[in-house]
């Protein structure tokens, strides 16, 4: 049995959102069912007519044609067929026993050997036990026995504050995917009522939608999810990008399961990133510039240093603009990012190896982006390469080996690294936090400063400003520079005294005076 | 195509940038969608962090104007990083729903502190939208027009779904950008909205050869 191609198989697992009961197992749904024995039947032999992958997503995206997506998998499918060989055999030393629905009953402890096949890729049938399994799954759910079944029926009956926030992003979660919204059946047009059982507020939302599909079931364990995650973790709540990760997991794994790993991602491996102040996702996005300033110094150029009034050892507190598009692929995990068999590659390793690898992945990006950014002369095209390249990156395995490589320059981004640095640039946006109300200045000065000032003249308030600034001896321009930088960023400022041990000194005024420098 | 025209002595490119900002679901992106690829989903995906895009759009036979826009998230946490989209910003673009009146209240709030915390100078318009959805319309037109125009704001109503004033709105915040202050702003060194524009070495020569 384990010797059969996944695809051959109607494995449970692809009949997401399935069950009515938390606490039962998967039980085949046939609409789901259907569509993956339609794959399995036709994907090959009929690919230009099977418009679905096989998660249930559209093949074809705004970067990625059908036929290239074939193409690539024709090749992708020979390879899953060879990895999941190996891991049979890799399970079956290991002494490890098969479940009657042909996964695993446990992982093989962690080793060099076991790391290696993760990144080739789990078997895409027994991912969410693997997920589960690395994640220390087991531990929270014995521990909790009938919480979350508690949580969601407490949900439903009393909806969290947050109830009109999910009820509005449940449709609007992966609507692109079968499980999520079954494109056979014609929107039924306004009026429908919301589903969502006990929940007035729901209903106000849902209400407006102009159609709605009726609801599958995913989406149903998805509000459940949802729900009582809000409940579970209060200081998170809800936080749009949680859908997505949820609705993922939840093709892979039962709802409990889904809601574990949620509580898991959320506490352990992001911490804080999608908390209310979102601080952990800053935390994270100053360690990645972090990295990248170190790694990819051209990247780092146009991104960062080349930013106008950008000052190396401010860039933990004052991020840069480009973190509005890096914050998102570690909230969302990469999803809507990179291609979705790339997303849950890199999944594999996330559980497996810690967020290390989404950091590893982001510099990955850039690494492969690289090119391109250095050559464009327009900055905002920056923005734009950065956000589609990822879309871009269909061949996951080769991303994977990208990143993975030996002396690509982030080799040695370890967890513990990541850790530290965490720690650092949490500390270091603390004691700017505590130091001043930025914001307030940065307005002040802003409503001062006047909007072309003259070479040469330097207001009242920019003396001040310069003043405060400089720890003794600061060049006009370097104030102006600071002055420009409290203008541009969102986050508390003022590092000024700090000195930052991390950064080398300051080397980049060359692209810092070019940007700034007025001319005529 | 415009952009390349622009070195010519006859014409005149400007770029801007835009925010697009406002509650949650009120079709921010729908309505970028379509006013840069004139499509409409029913079912869009809610947005995570931002997008960015850009629309060219010719104002008349010699004016050509970019459109740098951000769209952003919806989501009150969010809020924390907006000030990194508003903050060099020429003009935004507040959504409400015409059928949530809680989304104008959240509008009002993202109108009030624009005009606190963005450039001075930055155009505001609002855009009450889902103008599809009439029936269920709980904001009434006038309401919000005679608070658009009490604070200094363009008002449209719009439906990014049958593209009703949708290209009317960028329009209209097109003709109201300075165009000549911002034509010179390029050459010079720009106040805020530099975060986009870092290196103006090679730029300067090819990209921003206005002719004012």
């Amino acid at each position: 049995m384990q010797q059969q191609f996944f695809l051959e198989r109607n494995h449970p697992t692809f009949q997401p959102g399935s069950f009515a009961s938390v606490n039962r197992p998967l039980l085949p749904h046939t609409a789901s069912a259907v569509s993956i024995s339609h794959f399995i039947n036709n994907g090959n032999s009929n690919g230009s007519a099977n418009a679905r992958d096989m998660y249930g997503f559209r093949k074809q995206s705004q970067y990625i044609t059908a036929s290239e997506y074939d193409k690539w998998f024709a090749s992708y499918e020979k390879y899953m067929h060879r990895r999941r060989r190996k891991w049979e055999a890799l399970i079956r030393d290991s002494g490890i026993e098969f479940g009657e629905d042909g996964v695993p009953l446990a992982f093989p402890r962690k080793s060099k050997l076991v790391k290696r096949y993760v990144r080739k890729g789990i078997p895409v049938d027994w991912r969410g036990a693997a997920w589960f399994w690395y994640a220390k799954g087991p531990e929270y759910l014995k521990k909790n026995p009938g919480l979350y079944e508690r949580l969601w029926t407490r949900g439903m009956s009393s909806p969290p504050v947050d109830s009109e926030l999910i009820e509005r992003d449940l449709h609007r979660t992966f609507p692109d995917n079968i499980h999520f919204r079954n494109t056979d059946q014609p929107p039924v047009n306004s009026g429908s009522p919301a589903t969502t059982p006990g929940s007035t507020k729901s209903s106000g939302s849902n209400s407006r939608r102009n159609s709605a599909a009726p609801e599958t079931r995913i989406v149903q364990s998805l509000r459940r999810v949802l729900y009582a995650f809000s409940l579970y973790v209060p200081k998170t709540g809800y936080c749009q990008s949680l859908n997505f990760l949820a609705g993922l997991l939840l093709l892979f794994m039962e709802e409990e399961k889904a809601f574990w790993m949620l509580v898991i991602i959320t506490q352990k491996y992001l911490p804080g990133v999608h908390e209310i102040n979102l601080e952990g996702a800053n935390i994270d996005q100053g360690v990645l510039m972090m990295c990248v300033r170190e790694s990819l110094p051209i990247v780092w150029n146009k991104i960062g240093a080349g930013i106008d009034g950008y000052l190396r050892d401010d860039m933990v507190v004052r991020l840069p603009p480009i973190t509005l598009c890096t914050a998102a692929w570690f909230m969302s995990g990469f999803i809507g990012v990179l291609p979705i068999e790339t997303v849950v590659r890199v999944w594999d390793c996330f559980f497996y190896e810690d967020s290390k690898v989404f950091f590893r992945i982001a510099l990955t990006i850039f690494k492969l982006s690289e090119r391109q950014i250095e050559s464009v002369r327009d900055p905002m095209e920056t923005f734009q390469i950065v956000q589609t390249t990822p879309k871009q990156l269909l061949d996951a395995s080769s991303v994977i080996q990208s990143c993975f490589r030996r002396h690509n320059g982030f080799g040695h981004i370890s967890q513990e690294e990541i850790d530290n640095r965490r720690r650092f640039v949490a500390d270091r946006r603390r004691h700017v936090g505590v130091m001043t109300s930025s914001d307030i200045l940065a307005d002040e000065l802003d409503s001062q400063l006047p909007s072309s000032s003259l070479p040469g003249h330097t207001s009242g308030r920019q003396k001040r400003f310069a003043g405060i600034a400089s720890s003794g001896f600061e060049s006009r321009k370097a104030a102006e520079d600071r002055i420009q930088m409290l203008r541009m960023g969102s986050m508390n400022m003022l590092s000024l005294n700090a000195r930052n041990d991390y950064f080398s000194p300051p080397s980049s005024s060359r692209s810092v005076s070019g940007a700034s420098s007025p001319a005529v | 195509m415009a952009v390349a025209r622009d070195s010519t002595s006859s014409t005149r490119f400007a770029q801007f940038k835009l925010v697009l900002l406002g509650e949650s679901a009120v079709g921010k992106s729908s309505l970028v969608l379509r006013f840069v690829k004139d499509q409409f989903d029913d079912y869009r995906e809610s947005t995570i962090g931002a997008a960015f895009l850009t629309q060219t759009i010719a104002l008349d036979e010699s004016t050509t104007i970019k459109f740098e826009i951000w769209d952003t998230a919806g989501q009150e946490r969010y809020k924390s990083l907006a000030p990194m989209y508003y903050r060099n910003a020429n003009c935004a673009v507040v959504v409400y729903d015409i059928t949530q009146a809680a989304s104008l209240d959240k509008a009002k709030s993202w109108v009030k502190e624009l005009q606190r915390q963005a450039n001075e100078n930055i155009i505001i318009a609002l855009a009450g939208n889902k103008l599809d959805l009439d029936g269920k319309r709980q904001v009434e037109t006038a309401a919000a027009e005679a608070y658009a125009s009490e604070s200094g704001l363009l008002f449209f109503e719009t439906s990014a779904k049958s593209g009703e004033n949708v290209t009317e709105l960028f329009t209209a915040i097109a003709k109201r950008l300075p165009l000549e202050t911002a034509s010179s702003r390029q050459r010079t060194a720009p106040k805020g909205v530099d975060l986009s524009r870092p290196n103006r070495r090679a730029p300067a020569a090819s990209n921003n050869g206005c002719t004012c």
